[in-house]
């Protein structure tokens, strides 16, 4: 067995309009989702982040490339993957039925499925069972959303933007029932998101997505240890043609770097040099995002929302 | 004793869950056999990944500070004997480098530098 | 389980066909039909066409909003992904939906049917002798029960071919709205038809409703020929609908 829970390759997507030209929503998406982990799968809007859940569920069909979930390929095996992994792509369900029928609609396919898990989520997310789906708010929507994949049984759970929209209390509370039930189960929990906070609190991976490509997949620890923004002052500085060099921004005066790993040596180099090295400054999720995107400006941590 | 952490401060989480602790034990807060939350508690707790704890509690029992005990439980192993003082020196290099080089911009003079640290030291004794 | 779901969505326009079934029932039974006396031979293709004008409007409109429902109308209100997320062959959805609508129409069509029946019956009894059978000048006479037999069968070929179509149009369209691409085509069918016989009139576009009682000049009233082969054309062409839809199913991004 693949020690990975998903992974694609070269993976393309592109949308024939008959009006427009065609639209490559995924432009050779390789990734790499370690079992176990929480992945955040992070990108603007756009980015292909829904493309690509829709791929891994079988609902869309790939333009060319290869992926596996759980080893299978949703191609030809859809059948066992959607039996093991719970997904949450529109967050929406039947309107005219009550959160009680869409459970009883749901166990019927699922060997797994657990009645008890199901009551005990209705009461931790305080959702109105008995109300009809449309008429719920989108917060008890979601949640319901979330409480028929939990329940499911699932080894793999794929979530498109389950906080999306949600208030803070309602997006708190959805997390900390991810993070009970992934620490209880085992679970590989994929999540995309652009609320950057979140994802940083409990995704030990992540992949940031733009225009189809993936164009940053680590570990988290690793990238929060290793990106760092050095401001430097002086001349004939060494401009982003080094690999650890991930971007350059000359100002006045001063050269603003982002580097991606050995910021220790980079700064040793810089002084022996006679640069002088003005701050050498941690980055966060958000500040990353936004330097890897190519939009971010400096020092400026701005939350990336809907 | 209360954990918190700061996803967004560029720092590991694994990391601030480690010093913390470790502040606690030097600070006397955290004593020989007391007991700490088990992963999926404090991950639950502060919603966050559990791998992230898993971790933080692997680094501090393979650096001796903290046992395991199968069947759970999760305990303190007070002051840290284990290691050879050339060890514990080399530990602690960077982060004196990191001091010497922020009191060399601010024009600290290498007396008052020492002389901090033995406030730190101090304060550190007296809330035990 | 899956198809308690349809069940759930149609039950309204159902248990409201039934019921308006049984209103008639009721006024039929308490009614008493009168005739007059020139009422001696009753002609075949006049009854014929009165006994399913009747009834070919109301029972055609359910079986055109029965096709609305189902996984063509989820995946228009986005439920598409979360019902094509469970595990099962895309197929299994398309025609447990598709055979559970169909059986609601057929017992539509029975009930109907079988009022009409009742109703017959009552005028025949009206004007003297309940067993006679329905007479056509010399060629024979047909029971009433077979003629209400092949009016029901006429009727819901007609109301098949009508779901079926609205049922593949709604997945066609990936939306509820389908509906109105199958009246289109409907109606379409019919004016191409008026309009052929009015500039061709040798040619006759085929009848979308089975005709099996013709009237001709010399002979009157004859049972018409290859009634077997209408029906079975027509019921092919009703099942192509639900094996396209497959075909288009299986290809689609949802």
């Amino acid at each position: 067995m693949s020690d990975l829970a998903i992974q694609t390759q070269s993976l393309h997507k592109h949308f024939r309009a008959l009006h427009a030209p065609s639209l490559h929503a995924l432009d050779g998406l390789d990734m790499h989702v370690p079992r176990g982990s929480i992945y955040g799968f992070l990108g603007r809007n756009g980015a292909g982040k829904t493309t690509t859940i829709r791929l891994l569920a079988g609902l869309a069909h790939p333009t060319s490339g290869r992926m596996q979930v759980l080893g299978l390929d949703p191609q030809t095996d859809r059948i066992p993957i959607l039996e093991r992994t719970g997904f949450v792509i529109d967050k929406m369900l039947l309107p005219s039925m009550n959160g009680n029928d869409l459970a009883r609609f749901n166990r019927g396919f699922f060997p797994r499925w657990s009645d008890a898990l199901a009551a005990k989520y209705a009461e931790v997310l305080e959702i109105p069972m008995k109300q009809k789906f449309r008429r719920l708010s989108t917060g008890n929507q979601t949640k319901l959303c979330l409480l028929l994949a939990l329940s499911q049984g699932a080894e793999l759970l794929v979530l498109d933007e389950p906080t999306a929209g949600l208030d803070p209390v309602v997006t708190d509370q959805l997390l900390r029932v991810l993070v009970d039930d992934f620490a209880n189960e085992g679970r590989t929990l994929f999540l995309s998101s652009h609320h950057l906070s979140e994802v940083e609190r409990v995704a030990d991976w992540v992949g940031i997505v733009d225009r189809g490509r993936l164009l940053l997949e680590e570990s988290l620890d690793d990238v929060r240890a290793h990106f760092r923004r050095v401001r430097v002052v002086g001349e004939n500085l060494p401009l982003a043609s080094r690999s650890q060099i991930f971007k350059a921004k000359v100002g006045e005066g001063t050269t603003e770097y982002i580097v991606r790993t050995d910021t220790d040596g980079f700064t040793a180099e810089l002084r022996s040099q006679g640069a002088i090295v003005l701050d050498v400054s941690p980055m966060n999720l958000s500040e990353i995002f936004l330097e890897v995107v190519g939009k971010g400006e400096a020092n400026v941590p701005v939350e990336v929302l809907a | 004793m209360i954990i918190r952490v700061q996803p967004g401060l560029g720092i590991p989480i694994y990391l601030q869950i480690e010093s913390q602790v470790k502040h606690a034990i030097a600070a006397g807060a955290l004593k020989q056999n007391d007991t700490l939350p088990p992963v999926r508690k404090l991950a639950t707790e502060l919603c966050i990944n559990p791998n992230t704890v898993a971790r933080a509690y692997q680094n501090l029992e393979r650096d001796g500070i903290l046992r395991t005990v199968p069947g759970g439980g999760c305990y303190v192993n007070g002051q840290n004997p284990g290691l050879l003082k050339s060890e514990k020196l080399r530990r602690l290099k960077p982060l004196a480098t990191q001091l010497a080089v922020e009191a060399k911009h601010l024009m600290l003079a290498q007396e008052d530098l020492v002389q901090l640290l033995e406030i730190s030291y101090d304060e550190l004794g007296e809330a035990q | 389980m899956y198809l308690w779901k349809y069940w759930r969505e149609s039950r309204i326009l159902f248990g409201v066909s039934l019921l308006a079934i049984a209103i008639l029932m009721i006024a039929i039974l308490r009614e008493h039909p009168i005739i007059g006396s020139h009422a001696n031979a009753v002609q075949l293709s006049g009854v014929w066409t009165v006994f399913l004008g009747i009834q070919i409007l109301p029972l055609c409109f359910a079986a055109w909003i029965f096709g609305s429902f189902g996984v063509g109308r989820d995946i228009g209100e986005r439920s598409g992904s979360f019902i094509f997320s469970r595990p099962g062959n895309r197929a299994w959805f398309l025609w447990r939906d598709w055979g559970f609508g169909l059986s609601q129409v057929l017992v539509i069509a029975i009930f109907l049917n079988l009022a009409g029946l009742v109703q017959m019956y009552r005028i025949l009894v009206a004007m003297g002798d309940p067993y006679r059978n329905i007479v056509f000048s010399q060629n024979g006479a047909v029971s009433l029960t077979t003629f209400a037999g092949v009016a029901c069968l006429a009727a819901f070929l007609l109301a098949a071919l009508v779901f079926s179509l609205t049922y593949f149009s709604t997945i066609l369209i990936k939306n509820a709205r389908g509906v109105f691409v199958s009246a289109g085509v409907l109606l379409g069918y019919l004016v191409l038809g008026m309009v052929v016989r009015h500039h061709w009139p040798s040619v006759e576009l085929p009848s979308l409703l089975l005709q099996p009682f013709e009237n001709t000049r010399h002979m009157g009233d004859t049972i018409a020929d290859h009634l077997g082969l209408a029906v079975t054309i027509r019921a092919a062409i009703v099942l192509l609908f639900p094996f396209a839809a497959q075909i288009v199913l299986k290809k689609i991004d949802i």
